[in-house]
């Protein structure tokens, strides 16, 4: 039916013909519009142009009706847009539960994309026809925007966050892909392709060509490499929060505020997803999950984004790909939810974390001092899954031991530029891991 | 002769008047009364300084002209064949902050407005004259530090500095760039606020809110958002460049920052700044569209106030920039329905004056070619608007070449539009002598078909998928790109020609006379060019501006083909025919002089009833 509309690109998803048909609604009224004007203007540039004998006579100063008519029509007019509009990106806004998940990443000038099932690709993206597929989007370096026209569909993509972009692509072929924000010296070079595949080709296409492992098994060696399992496992003497089953589900976090002593902040809780799962990775300090110490040292700088989407994606398989399953390993908590019941042995040491992870965190210092504090009796936001009496062997032979938090140790500086040695408590500055892709000056 | 003006000629603005031919410039005016470079650098003068501000706002345009002509050659083809990617990427940034924060912006407000404002009010000077020659200082300090960062090392981050690009990845003198902007926007604020002052408190006796001339009413919305919105963009500009410099992390992620907040914090003051640009324009277009239809502007009132809700609401809805982020979709929804909701004062604004042509006396001279190009232009320019105030098409649209058609269409086919006929309109009283006509009809004419041949088909190559700021391009755009280069060669020699030929009308132009378009209003009250005070004595206002009444104008115009054909009859000696003419020429006399009567009384049963 766009036939007559040659220079229409191609229709290639499901967005795409809806958002040409209101498209063509607000054209045909700035058409219709703008035509009235034009030959309004001529009309009356000749009839009553200088010199031509026509009646003159009281020519009117304002019209109440009219003017009114000619504010209420307009404004009933664009109301049918904004509805329509409104309504046609609020019915597509969420990416529906069945759809494939693919990872991307934009860095100055170039788009990668993961496939969950391990094969990853530069600039080109394949996808399935036919079946929702849903991007989740990061940036290396500074802001790209991912845009298939045939989809009729754009996103940002920023570093330090997860952007999401779904869509059903429904024709067979290929479409071009761009990033339509610019992003620096070679921002039109940063192009590609979307190429939509018959299910069984891609299929096919997924089995071929590189495909090391699966990202959750990539994420898992990563996990291992790079000591995250030190702390995060049942048979870790380090109290930490287990991850198996967290995701997609609530959990309780404290979101630290400056100057305030971390047990007098109140916990809330917030959906571990995506995004939860990576700035707890790069930015520790921002949400603490409720009950533990501020422990965890920032690995931003140590794992590109690529690195923290695995992670991800295996955390994401813990649980059963978003939903928890009753796989979960040994030593949950069944009374207290997934995030309980971690022994802690006494402070933490730069050398204990050093041992655990191989580097020297750039937060060390909230690290060391807050874990070198006297131990106090923990805040009673949580009573479950913590035995108040401390050190006491709890079921499964695991030692608990009371929520420390030290009022008197600074807490995280906010924005993080724990390498600034800012941070008082004699601990490393740790400057290897400001993260910053340019030194600063 | 404007030196013995009666109070009836003042409040009249002289309309049904025939005016003798003028034959001399007055002696003393505010060009000649004093010379030399120091006469002009320390001038008080609102008159010179907006002379001042229209020679280095030219002198910027032609800047910003020359990024855009090389960024249209290099786009001829798919390949960038003529510049370097970063090259490219340089010129389309300089042409942008060249274009919206040493021209736009101040363009319409800072020449015009500072010429006209206090004449139209009936005013010696400005509310803070030693501001305003400030004001030009701090345009110059930003212009000069702002060309010479862009041209030694450039910058290329786009108009838009978004970080952390801008903060840290850009190449070039960002940091430099941005202090220039950073000036101008301060000459912008000062700007602002001597109009708003001078506005509430200079007025002449008689003149009050309601008998202000439109332009006045939208010259004081402009500066309302002037002072309101710039510090926004100053302390963002600020943040930038402590960014960009100490490393703290303000709009970086890796340093803590956020880039979405950037965002918003620019487009906070970005756009309001809009209509920083357009509602000037809008000022013109009142008053020449008064002029040229030889009638009152219909539904004043309305006009008057759609700037100010224009003013307003062009404060909440800077978040239709941003749909594609990660700005929350119910946030996207409201702001959406906010930028529909500023298409209604611009929709009203655009009948009302197509509806001042009816019944008029139209006079299609050069400034009245602009404004109806103007009309058309901007029409198409906001009514394009709302594919992109609907956030389902915008997720397609956003950052594409519609959007650099959308707001060329405003920007340029409005505003640029409008400052041209503005400086048509007014240069006679500027310089006190007239262009050439057909030479200014032509360069109209030239300018409307070269911008639609330009921007036309950036609509639709737009649609088709082509993002902004691309050196390079998928092949399949190529004939849409040359077409719109095309275009712009003959933009390029539509905007030369006016340079030249007002340049020769300084020396070569019939001498204007105080009142060449016959125009009512305070500033042709008095001679061209005027004194340096302005007026002789004070002006009192009795009535409403555009005192225009098309019935007597044309009674004017037959009055004078009469007389012409008298004198060409006297000249042959005609006894006979000149009997005739005589006789039909008393007869005319005789009913022109009934018509003017019925005029006055009408005009005399206004003021009753206005008063």
């Amino acid at each position: 039916m766009w036939d007559f509309l040659a220079f229409i690109p191609p229709q290639a998803s499901t967005a795409a013909a809806p958002i040409d048909m209101l498209a063509l609604f607000i054209t045909a009224v700035t058409v219709f519009f703008s035509l009235l004007i034009a030959l309004a203007i001529l009309y009356f540039a000749i009839k009553y142009r200088r010199g031509n004998k026509v009646d003159r006579s009281n020519p009117p100063h304002e019209g109440i009706v009219i003017e009114t008519l000619w504010t209420l029509i307009p404004f009933g007019i664009v109301m049918v847009m904004f509805v329509w509009s409104t309504t046609l990106y609020f019915s597509s806004v969420r990416a529906p539960k069945e759809a494939m998940e693919i990872y991307v990443v934009g860095k100055q000038w170039m788009w990668k994309m993961q496939h969950p099932q391990g094969r990853w690709e530069m600039n080109e993206l394949h996808v399935p026809v036919g079946r929702p597929v849903k991007l989740t989007m990061t940036s290396e370096d500074v802001a790209h925007a991912f845009f298939v026209p045939a989809f009729r569909l754009k996103m940002d993509v920023y570093p330090g966050r997860y952007t999401q972009l779904w869509f059903t692509p429904t024709k067979v072929g290929t479409f071009h892909l761009f990033c339509a924000e610019f992003c620096g010296t070679n921002h039109s070079g940063m192009v590609g392709s979307v190429i939509v595949m018959e299910p069984e080709d891609y299929q096919q296409w997924l089995n071929t060509g590189n495909v090391p492992m699966t990202m959750a098994s990539q994420g898992e060696a990563l996990f291992r490499q790079h000591g995250c399992s030190g702390c995060h496992s049942p048979n870790s003497s380090l109290r930490a929060p287990l991850l198996e089953g967290i995701y997609g589900k609530p959990v309780p976090v404290q979101i630290p505020r400056g100057g305030v002593p971390l047990e007098r902040v109140e916990s809330t809780t917030i959906i571990a997803d995506d995004r939860y799962i990576h700035d707890s990775i790069v930015l520790p300090e921002k949400e603490i999950a409720a009950g533990f110490r501020p422990i965890m040292p920032t690995f931003r700088g140590r794992l590109s984004e690529e690195e923290v989407m695995k992670l991800v994606a295996y955390i994401k398989s813990l649980s059963g790909g978003g939903n928890a399953g009753p796989n979960q390993g040994a030593g949950v908590n069944p009374a207290g939810g997934p995030m309980e019941r971690r022994p802690a042995t006494g402070p933490v040491t730069r050398e204990e974390i050093q041992t655990r992870t191989g580097f020297t965190p750039g937060n060390m210092g909230d690290i060391t001092t807050a874990s070198e504090a006297t131990p106090e009796r923990g805040p009673a936001f949580r009573g479950q899954g913590t035995n108040p009496g401390g050190g006491v062997m709890g079921e499964g032979g695991i030692i608990r031991d009371p929520v420390r938090n030290d009022p008197a140790a600074p807490r995280n500086q906010g924005t993080g530029t724990g390498a600034n040695g800012t941070t008082p408590g004699g601990a490393a500055t740790g400057g290897t891991a400001t993260g910053n892709g340019r030194t600063p000056q | 002769m404007s030196s013995t003006l009666t109070p009836e000629q003042e409040s009249h603005g002289g309309t049904d008047d025939l005016q003798p031919f003028p034959t001399e410039i007055p002696r003393e005016h505010y060009l000649n009364v004093e010379y030399g470079w120091k006469s002009w650098l320390f001038t008080l003068d609102h008159k010179r300084i907006a002379i001042l501000y229209l020679i280095s706002i030219t002198f910027m345009f032609f800047i910003g002209g020359l990024a855009a002509t090389l960024v249209r050659l290099n786009l001829l083809t798919p390949h960038s064949e003529l510049l370097r990617p970063q090259t490219y990427n340089k010129m389309f940034s300089m042409h942008g902050i060249v274009m919206v924060f040493f021209f736009l912006i101040p363009a319409i407000p800072a020449i015009l407005g500072n010429f006209l404002v206090p004449m139209m009010l009936g005013a010696k000077d400005l509310a803070f004259p030693k501001l305003n020659l400030l004001s030009w200082y701090l345009y110059m300090a930003g212009a000069l530090v702002g060309i010479g960062a862009m041209v030694y090392g450039g910058v290329d981050t786009g108009w838009t500095f978004y970080a952390p690009l801008s903060t840290q990845y850009a190449y070039g003198n960002v940091a430099l760039t941005i202090v220039g902007a950073f000036l101008a926007g301060f000459s912008s604020i000062l700007t602002g606020l001597n109009f708003i002052v001078t506005t509430h408190k200079m007025r002449a006796p008689g003149l009050t809110w309601f008998r202000l001339p439109l332009f006045i009413w939208s010259i004081y919305a402009t500066s309302l958002i002037q002072i309101l919105a710039t510090p926004v963009l100053a302390i963002t500009l600020l943040l930038l460049a402590v960014e960009r410099i100490f490393q703290v992390g303000v709009f970086d992620p890796k340093m803590g920052g956020d880039p979405v907040l950037m965002q918003h914090f620019f487009w906070f003051y970005s756009h309001p700044a809009v209509y920083i640009m357009v509602l000037p324009g809008m000022a013109v277009v009142s008053e020449i569209i008064a002029n040229g239809a030889r009638r009152p502007v219909f539904g004043y009132k309305m006009v008057a106030f759609a700037s100010l809700a224009i003013a307003v609401i062009s404060f909440l809805v800077w978040g239709h920039h941003m749909f594609t982020t990660t700005q929350s979709p119910y946030a996207g929804m409201i702001f959406s329905f906010l930028s529909f909701l500023v298409a209604i004062p611009s929709a009203i604004k655009v009948f009302n004056w197509t509806a001042t042509l009816y019944k008029g006396s139209i006079r299609l001279h050069t400034p009245m070619l602009y404004v109806l190009g103007f009309i058309g232009l901007f029409t198409i320019g906001g009514l394009t608007g709302m594919h992109l105030a609907s956030i389902a098409v915008d997720l397609h649209m956003h950052d594409t070449y519609f959007i650099v058609a959308h707001f060329h269409y405003i920007m340029v086919g409005g505003t640029v539009m409008a400052y041209l006929g503005g400086i048509h309109f007014w240069w006679p009283k500027m310089t006190g002598r007239l262009y050439n006509e057909v030479l200014g009809k032509t360069s109209a004419i030239i300018i409307f078909l070269g911008f639609n041949l330009t921007f036309f088909p950036q609509f639709i190559v737009g649609y088709q998928g082509m993002p902004r700021r691309y050196a390079t391009y998928a092949p399949e755009f190529q004939v849409l790109n040359v077409l719109s280069s095309a275009g712009a060669s003959i933009l390029a020699v539509g905007f030369m020609l006016p340079f030249f030929y007002l340049l020769w009308s300084l020396k070569n132009g019939k001498i204007a006379g105080p009142n060449p378009f016959n125009a009512t209003g305070l500033e042709w009250q008095t001679p061209s060019p005027p004194p340096t005070l302005n007026f002789d004595r004070t002006p009192v206002v009795t009535i409403g501006p555009y005192a225009y009444n098309p019935e007597a104008d044309e009674l004017a115009d037959a009055l004078e083909d009469v007389e012409r054909a008298r004198e060409d009859y006297e000249q042959t000696r005609t006894v006979i025919a000149v009997t005739n003419v005589q006789d039909a020429l008393a007869r005319e006399r005789e009913e022109i002089r009934e018509r003017r009567e019925d005029a006055r009384e009408r005009a005399q049963e206004e003021r009753d009833r206005d008063a």
